[in-house]
């Protein structure tokens, strides 16, 4: 996507996923994945309540 | 063949001259823009510390994350199709040094050359859906770069009030 001009942006940084050295295939392709796909969707969540959160948007 | 002549040289004008003009165009978008950051602080306490990660996010939002990075050096995956030669070279001139190659497709091949630069400090920038989707589906090549290098994935993702969505079936 692109911000039309002169519109509110929130950038969100979510929580960091570490993945262990000896993590197997599977938990790999299912546990972490599936950790990877939720922290996504928390941040983009949290990025487009900020739109909408004033006290972000005081001063 | 006059028409292919023309045509080419349309594509190669499109990828000498757009990409200066974008990141241009792009920079000045940018300066419009009201922007406010949740939990940045963690990235700059990295930055300090000269820790590394990969910053993951939704390929729709590419061209923002331009702006978004808290760090110093930065590499992004980018996948051979002509879409990627354009990408690479806008992201040059935001200092972002290119990847080529896929972890779908050769995978190996491009998680070496990733690790490669992490060793050599890079932070790495990774769209788990990209680029050929789906959208908005985590594949496990970040996780597989993660679990070599011991990086953390750090989640990052951008929502603008007035947006125009450049790929389809993407809600911000």
């Amino acid at each position: 996507m692109i911000p039309f001009p002169f519109t509110r942006v929130v950038f969100s940084y979510g929580e960091p996923i570490v993945v262990p050295r000896d993590a197997s295939d599977a938990k790999m392709e299912t546990t972490y994945t599936e950790l990877v796909q939720k922290g996504l969707e928390e941040t983009q969540r949290k990025a487009r309540e900020g739109l909408e959160d004033e006290s972000l948007w005081k001063a | 063949m006059a028409k292919s002549f023309m045509r080419r040289l349309k594509e190669k004008l499109m990828v000498t001259a757009g990409p200066p003009i974008g990141a241009v165009l792009l920079r000045i978008l940018y300066a419009t823009l009201r922007v406010r950051t949740i939990d940045k602080e963690r990235l700059e306490a990295y930055k300090r510390e000269g820790k590394q990660y990969i910053m993951a996010f939704w390929h729709g939002s590419l061209l923002v994350m331009v702006f978004a990075y808290v760090g110093s050096r930065l590499t992004f995956l980018v996948s051979w199709h002509r879409d990627g030669e354009l990408v690479t070279r806008v992201m040059k001139y935001f200092g972002i040094n290119p990847t080529r190659g896929s972890t779908t497709r050769g995978g190996m091949k491009a998680l070496r050359m990733l690790l490669k630069k992490a060793k050599q400090g890079y932070d790495i920038a990774f769209t788990p859906d990209g680029p050929r989707g789906p959208l908005r589906e985590a594949q496990v090549g970040v996780v597989q770069t993660a679990r070599l290098s011991g990086l953390p994935i750090v989640p990052f993702a951008v929502a603008a009030r007035k947006k125009k969505r450049l790929l389809p079936g993407m809600s911000s």
